[in-house]
């Protein structure tokens, strides 16, 4: 750094170069990828084994990326899952089965939500009890994409 | 004597006439009360059931005179379930506070084989402190389930005492005199939050 320049032009210098570094990164490195965005993992009562990942996959690429599963070292397993409902015409309201998936599938140039009473990646066998708060990392895996590993708040909600 | 300035008297005059408006409808009994969910006027039988709780056997009897939903689900769920028990949760939180405690949330599981009675009420417990967990035999369960018309299914197992239970999802409100009075669908319970305590109040008020 030039030992002339005002705090100012330091830090806007500095700021530039953190551009410049991030652009050759964004460069070198593989075709745009799988996004999770507003991503949570659902706290549970600590009897529960199981959880549940949610939020928003962005899929920028020109092909159909299929979410086939993930890993976690907070759980045995992630499976992904979609809820089916199966409406009984009773006024006790539809059935609302879970079923387990190979895949779940991002469109080119699309989004997969996923959500309570929705698609969702199911984290099964948890090691210990959640922590509200707390992250938990994930690495989600494609056929189609690089794997993506994120970390995820475990959110009451 | 100082004069009471126009307003004061304006203001006085509306509210002396909504007052009168608010008695005169109330006695002439106004529009009914608009439920979120659909009165069942058509079931008049009084339920009753005695099912486990951690601290030993409850009666839905042991409640009458207050409002009692209950919810029938399995605590190894970890979508459907969870989103009902917080929105009930909320519910409850959006009740004056005097209607609280008259306001029994039950919850019913409807995978006995794994949720015993000490498992259900820590669960529950884990979504309103007040809530309550109940489970029992599995034929105790399944004739409360009949009587709510709730119907349920084991999945096929995926892995050693690993399975689902397929379940219909509504919640059941039953009024002071232990009369099924509304129900509420996945998507009501989610939201009309709001409407759900207004109706839960208003049971309350019907039955006092």
């Amino acid at each position: 750094m030039p030992p002339m320049l005002s705090p100012g032009a330091r830090a806007r210098a500095g700021g530039l170069a953190v551009a410049l570094a991030l652009l050759t990164f964004a460069a070198a490195a593989s075709p745009p990828t799988i996004e999770l965005q507003q991503a949570w993992v659902r706290w549970l009562p600590p009897t529960v084994p199981d959880t549940a990942l949610f939020g928003m996959l962005i899929n920028p690429t020109d092909h159909a990326v299929r979410l086939v599963g993930g890993t976690t070292p907070a759980a045995k397993r992630c499976v992904p899952m979609t809820t089916v409902r199966k409406d009984t015409g009773s006024a006790s309201g539809p059935v609302m089965e879970m079923v387990s998936v190979d895949a779940l599938v991002i469109p080119a140039h699309g989004r997969l939500v996923l959500e309570p009473g929705g698609d969702h990646l199911m984290i099964m066998g948890l090691q210990k009890a959640l922590v509200a708060g707390q992250p938990m990392q994930v690495t989600l895996m494609f056929e189609g994409a690089d794997a993506l590993t994120v970390s995820v708040p475990v959110v009451r909600k | 004597m100082k004069r009471v300035p126009k307003g004061v008297l304006w203001a006085a005059a509306v509210v002396a006439v909504a007052a009168l408006a608010y008695v005169v409808q109330g006695r002439l009994g106004g529009p009914p009360y608009q439920f979120a969910s659909k009165p069942l006027t058509n079931l008049t039988t009084e339920a009753d059931f005695t099912l486990q709780s951690a601290s030993g056997p409850i009666s839905l009897s042991d409640f009458d005179g207050d409002v009692v939903v209950l919810y029938f689900g399995y605590t190894h769920c970890p979508n459907i379930c969870p989103t009902e028990m917080m929105h009930l949760a909320e519910v409850r939180k959006l009740l004056p506070e005097k209607d609280r405690s008259r306001v029994k949330v039950l919850m019913i599981t409807v995978d006995p084989e794994r949720d015993s009675p000490v498992t259900m009420s820590k669960y529950a417990h884990a979504f309103d402190p007040a809530f309550v967990g109940l489970s029992g035999t599995s034929e105790s369960i399944a004739a409360v389930a009949k009587q709510f018309f709730v119907t349920y299914q084991k999945t096929d197992q995926t892995g050693p005492d690993q399975y689902f239970v397929n379940h219909t999802s509504a919640a059941y409100v039953l009024d002071t005199r232990r009369q099924l009075a509304l129900i509420y669908n996945y998507d009501q319970l989610g939201s009309e939050q709001t409407h759900i305590a207004q109706d839960l109040h208003h049971l309350l008020l019907r039955g006092s």
